[in-house]
């Protein structure tokens, strides 16, 4: 009875582990700026990053740094995700309007970093 | 905008151009062929941006990744068939004949690439004083384009002329090897594939966002931070038809020289 209790816990934190939700991190596309500017992720961690795009255009959300490209449909909301990355600064940007579609993600070591600017 | 349009044209169209570089060196493709092949594509890249927004929503908002994923492969598979067609002397069959093969790439390219470019195209047409800027930077990146595609197939008809059918055929696989690695990465932003380690940084080189590490790009798959998965995909795309080519030679001349003792 012992070691079936021990199975059953082993299986059991396998699947909680892997249901383990990722933290989400939200940004909107508004008059073609990106709102928050900053997002502040944690370190080392995978995370999700929903984009909303409220314009009545499409915009490609991109980054070099971080290797991503994900198209945004007008008035519709997608998501990607990102990490885990090193701390330091990843800038992305809107490919259809590269001039005023601009923000960063700051990746930081500390475990409260579930905030924006 | 016009800027943006020259460079986001650039962006996408680039590879088509370069793809038809290639192919014109490999495949004497006729103008009434060259215009088909144009002109399905850009009614199926129609057709799919139609229906993008409702594709994009399949399998949990990775449909795109997916699709995009899977016409790479479809693009670097057709390479392979045709470099068999065209390496192989016994007669490969209708479908693999390589004038097909060559129309059926193009039109996988242009839906691949293009359909990102008429979505941007439609998206601002509606735009005030718009629709001038996006034709100007339209015609402005397609001459562009084809400049240099023009260069790439001088350049590899001399390459052929004095290395063989092989080399540019090799140049052809590395810029498909290029494009698969760089589309893994879609699979990686939804997590379908895992996420690897950067291997190097090579920014201070060539910096990705400059005009010749987007040439690298579209040539090569060049990123300045490659990852584990990225490099990967590139080489075992690049030595696995290689390997059996080189395997393919080496079992056809022992039955050769066993057929003329």
């Amino acid at each position: 009875m012992a070691r079936l209790r021990v199975v059953l816990l082993l299986i059991m934190s396998l699947f909680s582990s892997s249901l383990l939700a990722l933290s989400e991190f939200h940004l909107e596309l508004k008059d073609h700026l990106f709102y928050p500017s900053s997002v502040t992720i944690p370190a080392g961690q995978k995370v999700k990053l929903i984009i909303h795009n409220l314009d009545d255009t499409p915009e490609e959300f991109d980054s070099f740094s971080l290797n991503r490209e994900k198209v945004v449909f007008a008035q519709s909301t997608t998501h990607i995700y990102i990490g885990p990355l090193k701390p330091g600064e990843y800038e992305f940007y809107g490919r259809y309007n590269p001039n005023t579609a601009r923000g960063k993600v700051v990746v930081v070591k500390d475990q409260g970093a579930n905030h924006a600017d | 905008m016009l800027i943006n349009t020259v460079i986001l044209f650039m962006h996408y169209a680039l590879p088509i151009f370069i793809l038809l570089g290639f192919l014109f060196v490999q495949v004497k493709l006729s103008l009434h062929l060259q215009f088909l092949a144009v002109l399905v594509g850009l009614i199926t890249a129609l057709g799919f941006i139609s229906q993008v927004d409702s594709l994009g929503a399949w399998l949990d908002g990775a449909g795109l990744e997916w699709i995009f994923f899977s016409l790479h492969l479809l693009l670097y598979s057709g390479v392979l068939l045709l470099a068999y067609g065209l390496l192989s002397r016994t007669n490969t069959g209708k479908w693999l004949e390589p004038m097909r093969l060559a129309v059926l790439l193009v039109v996988v390219m242009i839906v691949t690439k293009g359909s990102n470019f008429l979505l941007y195209f439609n998206g601002y047409l509606n735009q005030v004083n718009a629709l001038q800027s996006l034709l100007v930077g339209t015609f402005v990146g397609l001459g562009i384009c084809l400049s240099i595609a023009i260069l790439l197939y001088f350049s590899m008809e001399w390459l052929g002329r004095h290395f063989g059918r092989i080399a540019p055929l090799t140049a052809l696989l590395v810029f498909v090897a290029g494009q698969l690695a760089n589309a893994s990465n879609l699979l990686v932003q939804v997590d379908v594939l895992p996420t690897t380690s950067v291997l190097w940084n090579s920014q201070w080189w060539l910096d990705d966002e400059s005009e010749y590490g987007h040439l690298c790009n579209v040539l090569f798959g060049y990123v300045a931070r490659p990852t584990a998965l990225h490099m990967s995909v590139f080489i075992i795309s690049i030595l696995c038809p290689l390997v059996i080519q080189v395997w393919r030679l080496k079992r056809v001349k022992p039955v050769q020289r066993g057929v003329q003792q």
